[in-house]
């Protein structure tokens, strides 16, 4: 049977969102994680079109409690950023933030930064979207180039967008914007509500898979593993067929969660920790 | 009574269309008076700044609307966070707002306290948010705007909740009580209300004319949804403010992006409600 590693864990803390940046970090200690993907929501870290908050804080309060951020995601279309925004004025403040991001991730000594394509008006042309987007995204690519870090986009579901919502676009975004820095991702529950399953992201980008997020979908929630209809077992078999040893972050965004996120780590944790080949 | 003129529009659930669009509606549907909410991409509201709001006016003007209301959306902001960049944020972003409102000739911003940690004392929480308020309450004067503290969703319903304290009518009260400013009112959310098994007997009890706008949406423990599609009496509740006395204005925003495919339809249901349910509040 296949299994996964201690080290491939990542938590988030998107579902942490109604508490304080400590009571996010001391949870994560206490349950023996030890590398988060850092999501920059209030009140956890203020990133914004004109820089970041000081990191000196942070990063002893990460010291303190042995944890590493290894992946940066900035919030888009909750905020006033997303990664195709129609009025070009937004759209510079779009990318100043996003640029920020890319940054903290250098400062942070994280490798990447999760991006998506945001969506375009219900009823605009489909080709004045798409390529504000992939126009976007590319000069994203250069900024991350130059600080020596990756951008890995993820699908969105069609509800969230109407870019980049099932594989087929995915592959063809990836393709236009062909840049080194460009990574992709999959995020199960954006695949699984596609219904596509995770070898046909393997199959289309083999080793530029390098992230994802891995929850237990149904398929549309953002659920912890127990919650959705996920067989575990044949996904990380998958994986294992197709050498993937990268990160499984763990993006609980699902409201559900959002009232006592520790107790949904702690029974997320449980399912998973029966595959691991180390102990947590 | 003229019921018609005191009903908002909003641009809230259009959110995923063109402002340009958003106001084709509102000139379909009939509406004159908006609660406008300054988000992206209809217009730049941030802590740094605001777009010029010359050509929004413009706008606004041409297409016949008169801005009653400003509802910043909350995005990270928060009245109740703890000093910090956040904090500094929120009381630069709700100034802005102001701002806003006063150059796009309306006379008040409707504010609550989202965003709060639920990890942190309610005592500390309930002072922070005072204080927040109390900084911005100066500002409003100086712009000859009053803030509307709306209650914002707490424990009853933990899908959406917002914050642990300003959710009922009693904690509202006080505070505009602690605070005694003449720029200081209140706005009445139904769904919310509804939520924490208050009436609008209890808020009116309470508050009285210093409720100087009603959100009266539909809803359930999910969040607001359009007139028929929540568990609401919304005809029962119009009669309950023509019982109290409630003369001003009436805002149809659904919070939330469940209507953001179809954004006029919640519109629509009210309208037809209203416009069918006979009484004083006929169209």
């Amino acid at each position: 049977m296949a299994n996964l590693k201690r080290s491939q864990l990542v938590a988030m803390n998107q579902h942490y969102q109604r508490f304080s940046l400590d009571y996010f970090l001391d949870c994560q200690q206490k349950l023996g994680i030890k590398k988060i993907e850092l999501w920059c929501g209030a009140a956890h870290f203020w990133l914004d079109h004109e820089g970041f908050e000081n990191t000196a804080t942070f990063k002893r309060k990460l010291r303190d409690r042995d944890l590493q951020v290894v992946s940066i995601t900035a919030p888009s279309i909750a905020y006033q950023y997303q990664y195709a925004m129609q009025e070009p004025a937004h759209l510079e403040y779009s990318y100043q933030y996003f640029s920020h991001s890319i940054r903290l991730a250098a400062e942070l000594e994280a490798d990447r930064v999760v991006v998506n394509s945001g969506w375009g008006y219900r009823n605009e042309e489909a080709a004045a979207m798409w390529s504000r987007c992939r126009d976007h995204l590319g000069r994203l690519c250069h900024m991350a180039q130059q600080y020596d870090v990756l951008l890995v986009m993820e699908s969105l579901r069609d509800d969230e967008s109407n870019l980049v919502y099932n594989l087929e676009r995915a592959k063809r975004m990836y393709r236009e914007i062909n840049h080194p820095n460009l990574k992709m991702m999959a995020d199960n529950i954006a695949t699984g509500a596609a219904g596509e399953a995770l070898s046909d992201w393997f199959e289309a980008f083999g080793e530029d898979l390098i992230h994802m997020h891995f929850l237990d979908g149904d398929p549309w929630l953002h659920n912890i593993w127990g919650d959705g209809n996920t067989a575990l077992e044949e996904q990380i078999q998958m994986m294992s067929d197709h050498h993937y040893t990268g990160y499984l972050v763990q993006e609980v965004a699902d409201e559900h969660y959002f009232t006592d996120p520790y107790a949904a780590d702690i029974k997320n944790y449980r399912v998973l920790k029966r595959f691991l080949e180390d102990e947590m | 009574m003229d019921v018609r003129g005191r009903l908002l529009g909003s641009n809230g659930q259009y959110s995923r269309y063109p402002m340009a669009y958003f106001l084709a509606e509102m000139e379909r549907l009939g509406f004159h008076g908006l609660d406008f909410v300054p988000q992206t991409p209809h217009f730049w509201c941030a802590h740094t700044g605001i777009e010029e709001p010359g050509r929004l006016k413009a706008a606004l003007d041409e297409a016949g609307l008169q801005l009653a209301t400003l509802t910043p959306p909350h995005y990270r902001y928060s009245i109740t966070a703890v000093k910090g960049c956040q904090r500094e944020a929120t009381f630069r972003y709700y100034q802005n707002a102001i701002t806003l409102a006063h150059a796009l000739g309306g006379d008040r911003v409707v504010l609550g306290a989202a965003g709060a940690c639920w990890d942190l004392d309610g005592a500390q929480l309930h002072r922070q948010a005072v204080s927040m308020l109390r900084s911005l309450c100066s500002a409003a004067e100086e712009a000859e705007i009053t803030l509307l503290l709306c209650p914002v969703m707490g424990s009853d319903t933990p899908l959406i909740a917002q914050s642990p304290i300003l959710g009922r009518a009693a904690e509202i009260a006080s505070v505009l009580e602690e605070l005694s400013h003449p720029r200081l009112g209140a706005a009445l959310d139904t769904n919310v209300m509804s939520a924490c098994g208050e009436t609008i007997g209890d808020w009116f009890g309470l508050l009285g004319d210093q409720i100087a706008l009603v959100c009266l949406t539909d809803g359930n423990y999910h969040g607001w949804r359009a007139w028929g599609d929540g568990c609401l009496p919304m005809m029962n509740y119009l009669e309950e403010l023509e019982a109290v006395g409630y003369l001003g204005d009436i805002s149809l925003r659904v919070p939330g992006d469940h209507y953001v495919e179809s954004p006029a339809y919640p519109d629509e249901r009210a309208l037809r409600a209203i416009s069918e349910g006979g009484g004083v509040w006929q169209t």
